[in-house]
């Protein structure tokens, strides 16, 4: 039996549950149980279709048409949703640790576990729509709960701006119902390959380019983004960002999959790649501007998020991969970094003016940072730099050597100001009593725990890329636009 | 651009530590490599002498609006405004190449 | 003239209509209204895009024979896309009020310019 639409149901009705039970004495032990059965999830479904309602395919003449909404898994989906319940789950068991609980906070991520692996996992247009709203208001949600004014102040800004892109894709997939009669991903990127184009389908294209956009907080959102990320707590800013990656990462495949092979997607391509370029470019240079650690680490996603939709907007397979690969690194050693500013505001604050020479305080922490740094700008033996490595082979692949170029140099970028962060926390020498008041701050285990779990994982993809990578290969290639790469052969 | 300057609208900020005004100098370079490398991409790929003109312009403007790392950082801010106004060029700017570039 | 048309047109007119009172309008309030305005346009597209003159229904009448039944049914996904989106819309709008209330009590003015300031 294929248990495959429990990957959204527990999760969705869990969240229910929790906002009905949230001031209950037992909030605590659920979240952490629940925690644990959020790992298992992954495994429950079986490779292939899920019809629901059990309408199945049905034939027009010859034709083979999805009837009802469908759900599909295969190993890519399997893996992105693996990596994104393992953060859902250390960032549930480190809410535990947190004074100020309640089951409002589980009740939020739960429901936004629920949505994204909804999105990452449906073939079905409207319910991708559906579930990328619940996803952005979740979000908000999650970053009002840190109760700061400026929090109040990013997530209205975020609403305000969501419910217009919101509704411009909702727009796009009303176009694109109208142009193909249906909305299965699969049948209509069947049916838009045989008929003509009309400014139907490009009004479609256009507006679903806005929706993934915001949604993956490419330019000219990225400010929104970051906004949220530094706004929220660091640790829920883990899985904040890890949401918005796989968003980014599922949509853009809806884009490749709709449009592929169509003559417009050369336009497109080039969209596409611009505006990751800007991502990249504009994240770097906002990071290196910054002097909070947290909205430092904030536009470090904006740029790496650049790095992976400029993989998936190259369209080759290899490209495809590398793409979706850097998005699965990048989620897990972000969310080390972001659990390291929690553990800096714990101590102190995360402006870096304002703490220094934490090195002799916790040398455990210092490392396991460094080592999160380390993997985030792309150093052997961490999986930064296998992802990051494939990419430029892509790249170089694509016939575009000069965006490799552009890519290195914002490696020294990216280099320059993490090491710089580094510097100012740990290394800068600070007073003797400052050091005694931060010795004073106890440390709770789970965290340092969490980070080295993240940090055992970041070094073993390091070392052996392979295990994701021969898993996700047969699924891109298909994925993969057979034309850039002729057209490339050619040139 | 020269460092001492480039010191002093950082002191104007606060910020004239030699850490921050090494990393704001990096991002302004960043900045100008971006546009010289985005000239090589746009000119080689698509081959068009106006396309390289224009590019050559916009690394002018660049040149002469040195040091553009301040000016980027005011574009980027998060006031409502400014975002709503690059968003609102951001549609237009899309279609635009969606809808004409598309119909080519 | 024709009724898809008609409600083609005054959906294109809601949503640039939204679209130019999100942008422009500074109130905050006002800025929330123009969204539900877009919001409401593209209803109005999904619906005027299932609607068929003339059409039955879409619930299942016995006394009709299937296959004239089937041919000459409105479309009947829009209305069911459009039932969601509402709801979603609600939810949204209700978040949003909500948090200009708090902003107002804050800053007594309700200026999207003076309220979502850089900070």
């Amino acid at each position: 039996m294929n248990l495959l639409p429990l990957i959204v149901v527990v999760p969705l009705i869990t969240a229910v549950v929790f906002s009905y039970i949230y001031r209950s004495k037992y909030v605590k032990p659920l979240t952490l149980f629940i925690g644990f059965i959020l790992l298992v999830l992954p495994l429950l479904g079986t490779y292939g279709p899920y019809f629901f309602g059990g309408h199945g395919i049905v034939y027009i003449g010859t034709i083979p048409l999805v009837s009802g909404i469908v759900y599909t898994l295969n190993p890519l989906k399997e893996t992105m949703i693996f990596t994104l319940m393992l953060i859902g789950s250390i960032v549930l068991v480190l809410s535990t640790r947190e004074r100020e609980l309640s089951g409002v906070f589980t009740s939020l991520v739960l429901m936004g576990l629920a949505s994204v692996s909804a999105v990452i996992l449906t073939e079905d247009l409207f319910n991708l729509y559906v579930f990328y709203e619940i996803a952005a208001i979740t979000q908000a949600g999650l970053v009002i709960l840190s109760g700061t004014e400026e929090a109040y102040r990013s997530a209205f800004r975020y609403l305000l701006v969501g419910t217009m892109a919101g509704s411009i894709l909702l727009l796009g997939v009303g176009l694109l119902l109208s142009a193909t009669g249906s909305l299965n991903i699969g049948d209509m990127g069947r049916c838009l390959t045989v008929n003509p184009l009309t400014p139907t389908v490009y009004g479609g294209l256009l507006m679903l380019i806005v929706g993934l956009a915001y949604g993956g907080g490419l330019p000219p959102f990225h400010t929104l983004k970051a906004d949220l990320y530094a706004r929220a707590k660091p640790f829920v800013a883990a899985i904040l960002q890890a949401y918005s990656k796989f968003i980014l990462i599922a949509l853009m495949l809806v884009v490749l999959k709709l449009f592929g092979n169509l003559p417009i997607f050369h336009t497109t391509r080039g969209v596409l790649i611009a505006l990751s370029v800007f991502a990249m470019v504009f994240g770097t240079v906002m990071a290196l501007l910054q002097e909070d650690y947290r909205k430092l680490l904030a536009y470090h996603t904006v740029s790496q998020g650049g790095y992976v939709a400029l993989g998936l907007a190259l369209g080759t397979p290899l490209a495809i991969l590398a793409g979706i690969f850097h998005g699965i690194n990048h989620t897990l050693y972000k969310s080390a970094l972001f659990i390291g500013a929690h553990i800096l505001d714990k101590i102190k604050s995360t402006d870096m003016r304002k703490v220094g020479g934490l090195l002799l305080v916790t040398p455990t922490l210092a490392f396991l940072i460094l080592c999160a740094k380390l993997a985030s700008i792309g150093i052997p033996p961490f999986n930064g730099f296998q992802s990051k490595l494939l990419l430029a082979e892509a790249v170089m692949n694509a016939n575009m050597p000069e965006l490799a170029v552009l890519m290195l140099i914002l490696s020294i970028g990216t280099f320059l100001y993490m090491m710089k962060a580094f510097y100012l926390i740990f290394l800068r020498p600070c007073s003797e009593e400052q050091l005694r008041e931060f010795k004073d701050v106890k440390i709770s285990k789970y965290y340092i725990l969490s980070l080295g779990l993240l940090l055992v994982l970041c070094l073993f993809l390091g070392i052996y890329p392979d295990i994701v990578i021969d898993r996700l290969y047969p699924v891109v290639e298909d994925i993969g636009v057979k034309w850039v790469l002729e057209s490339i052969k050619n040139s | 651009m020269d460092y001492d300057k480039f010191k002093r609208e950082m002191e104007k900020e606060g910020r004239g530590d030699s850490v921050s005004v090494g990393a704001g100098l990096t991002g302004e370079f960043i900045l100008y490599s971006f546009l010289v490398i985005g000239l090589f991409l746009l000119s080689r790929v698509f081959g068009k002498v106006l396309l390289a003109t224009v590019g050559i312009l916009a690394i002018g403007a660049g040149l002469h609006m040195i040091p553009m790392v301040f000016r980027f950082k005011r574009e980027n801010s998060n006031h409502i405004v400014l975002q709503l106004f690059w968003i609102s060029i951001f549609l237009g700017a899309i279609s635009m190449i969606i809808f004409i570039a598309g119909s080519w | 003239m024709d009724l898809q048309l008609a409600s083609f047109i005054t959906a294109g007119a809601l949503v640039v209509l939204g679209l130019y009172g999100f942008f422009f309008v500074d109130n905050v309030i006002k800025k929330i209204i123009a969204l539900s305005i877009i919001g409401n346009g593209v209803n109005l597209t999904l619906v005027a895009m299932g609607y068929k003159e003339g059409g039955y229904a879409p619930i299942y009448i016995p006394s009709v024979e299937f296959q004239v039944f089937a041919r000459e049914m409105a479309y009947p996904l829009p209305q069911a896309l459009v039932l969601t989106n509402i709801v979603i819309g609600a939810s949204m709008l209700a978040v949003m009020l909500a948090l200009s209330i708090v902003f107002y009590r804050k800053y007594k003015t309700l200026k999207t310019s003076v309220i979502l300031k850089e900070d």
